[in-house]
């Protein structure tokens, strides 16, 4: 009952603000989008039309098409796969694996946290951006390496953030009463102390997933994320670079579509913060 | 205060050893052979031996490491492999350039995030503040390279008002420079300026709400004074620690705005360098990126001293 009541509380606060209202419903429309790509693109991402490169929008082509004859629209409906698909599974991987971390560096302390949180700093003294491109100069570039470029870097700011709860709540007396109780480590974890850590990851979760589409977009744009043809918002816009004095729309909508996709996702994500906790600002 | 800069510097030491040694590791785990890269199509079995034995590939890991590291640390950097310059000179040509644009950026941003952060914190929900608001809100969520395309294009293709992807050192004349340095560094900035518009809004809401401003109101000072003496100055003190960790971003944007300007940073050597697979210039470019990062951070920390003496008790 006190679980439901929270997300409750939650729910009810968010709702309120007109701003995340208006965050979730692009979140969920562009989710939506990007997973009846399929259905709702008139034509298929890599379908070239004879005779109809370089066409500016139109009735028929609202978006235009490329240089190879290609829908824009289409292309961009399907580049929203890659980019939710990437921003969403990086970071709610980042953050299976940098929660146990973290829960297990802040409950046992001692060795196991020094040498967690070494390499936990270690790996916080690259900027964000350097170490992903780091990772994709090992691994060879496709967007399934980039997101897991992403989920290694931000496995450590999740450990970071969940070790600093755990060690807040871990001398609580109902921590030491279970363990008193004779309670298997693993059972305080799940039970007692993992649903302390679920409201501050939400948000972080929220807030990187506008990052890692963004990392996505641009280590695309650099040449070392996803490679044309697959469609990729970022790839597309630097193809469409060349041209884009002559043929503006090429870059125009794939940029308007991050632009619009982060903005839902930073949304819901400042609202979110604010109805979880109001002192987690900044 | 002396004593204290020190300790902190020394304490950088063990990152750095650090950092190297990831980097030293990444280029390890790059799959191929390096021999085979450097020899092309000379490659015969013997010859490939005699490399491996020059570059000291036969010594132990361990080793190969401490003689790598011996050569970062005194400047001995390498060849690049595709133009044979020695690395560290190609990096100390484009290191201003880099350095210049961030600068610019970081000043960029916060020339105008302290003004709209107060006028949006004088009158919070008023008209003005639901104004910046917004636009940070959309400055925040636009990405380098978007914003970046569509300046290059209305400012620079369209209205020809300025130079597109070219670029005139500062010795070619200061007012050259700048015009150059105005797009990518208003490209890189955007996006902080409007963070830091934000954080400053949020510090000055709470620093209005303390009873040391109803004391300087009470003692008749005007409005102004209050609101750009005595408000103003604890609000910025959180936000220099931001900045810091701003700056990690700022790097990784550099790195955009470089390549879309062609500007000849250390950014855009880092990704000619990976794209062309010219490995020693890419270690220098990550080691580059990443101490300065360090340092950076190291800066803000004793700024953030002086603005905040608390902080030395501690």
């Amino acid at each position: 009952m006190e679980k439901r009541s929270m997300f409750g509380i939650v729910f009810r606060r968010l709702v309120r603000r007109k701003t995340a209202v208006f965050g979730l419903l692009v979140f969920f429309l562009m989710v939506l989008v990007a997973f009846l790509a399929d259905l709702i693109a008139p034509y298929g991402p890599n379908e070239m039309l004879e005779g109809m490169q370089y066409r500016p929008p139109s009735f028929a082509h609202p978006m235009g098409t490329d240089m190879l004859g290609r829908d824009v629209l289409s292309r961009v409906i399907h580049g929203a796969r890659v980019s939710l698909g990437v921003g969403i599974v990086s970071m709610v991987a980042a953050s299976l694996v940098g929660i146990p971390l973290g829960i297990i560096s802040g409950y046992y302390r001692r060795w196991v946290d020094q040498i967690l949180m070494r390499v936990v700093d270690l790996m916080l003294a690259f900027p964000v951006f350097l170490l992903a491109i780091m990772i994709m100069v090992v691994l060879s570039p496709s967007a399934s390496n980039v997101a897991v470029a992403l989920t290694i870097v931000y496995i450590p700011r999740y450990a970071r953030l969940v070790r600093g709860v755990v060690l807040s709540i871990r001398e609580n007396e109902y921590i030491e009463a279970v363990r008193a109780l004779g309670i298997r480590p693993w059972r305080i974890f799940l039970f007692h102390i993992l649903p302390n850590c679920i409201a501050p990851v939400m948000v972080l979760v929220t807030i990187s997933v506008g990052v890692a589409i963004i990392a996505e977009a641009s280590l695309s744009f650099l040449g070392m994320g996803t490679q044309p043809p697959t469609p990729s918002w970022g790839s597309d816009l630097r193809e469409a670079l060349t041209t884009m004095e002559l043929n503006p729309w090429l870059g125009i909508f794939p940029g308007l579509a991050i632009l619009l996709t982060v903005l839902g996702v930073n949304l819901l994500g400042d609202g979110l913060r604010d109805a979880i906790d109001p002192r987690l600002k900044q | 205060m002396l004593r204290f800069i020190l300790r902190r510097l020394l304490a950088l030491i063990p990152t750095f050893v650090g950092i190297t040694l990831v980097v030293f590791i990444m280029i390890r785990a790059i799959p191929g052979d390096p021999i085979l890269t450097i020899l092309a199509e000379d490659y015969s079995e013997e010859l490939a031996q005699e490399y491996r034995q020059k570059m000291g590939l036969d010594r132990p890991v361990v080793v190969q490491y401490l003689i790598w590291l011996k050569g970062m640390v005194t400047g001995d950097w390498g060849n690049s492999l595709i133009s044979q310059e020695p690395v560290i000179r190609e990096v100390a040509k484009r290191l201003p350039v880099t350095l210049e644009l961030l600068v610019l950026a970081l000043a960029f941003a916060v020339v105008f995030s302290v003004p709209f952060g107060v006028i949006s914190a004088v009158k919070p929900n008023s008209m003005p503040d639901h104004t910046l608001m917004t636009v940070s809100m959309l400055g925040i969520s636009l990405p380098e390279f978007f914003l970046g395309a569509l300046l290059l294009i209305v400012f620079a293709l369209k209205l020809q008002w300025l130079p597109a992807t070219s670029f005139v050192p500062l010795s070619g004349g200061l007012f050259e420079n700048l015009r150059h340095m105005l797009l990518p560094a208003v490209t890189l900035g955007s996006a902080r300026m409007a963070m830091f518009t934000r954080l400053i809004r949020n510090s000055m809401l709470e620093v209005v709400r303390q009873d040391y401003i109803d004391t300087a109101r009470a003692k008749g000072l005007s409005e102004w004074l209050v609101i750009n003496k005595h408000a103003l100055k604890n609000a910025l003190v959180p936000t220099v620690t931001v900045i810091g960790l701003q700056i990690g971003y700022l790097i990784g944007g550099a790195i955009i705005v470089e390549s879309l300007f062609a500007l000849p940073g250390i950014g855009s050597l880092g990704i000619d360098s990976i794209l062309q697979r010219d490995y020693p210039v890419v270690q220098a470019f990550v080691i580059v990126s990443a101490t300065g990062f360090l340092l950076a951070n190291f800066a803000v920390d004793i700024v953030y001293t002086f603005l905040d003496p608390r902080i030395r008790v501690r």
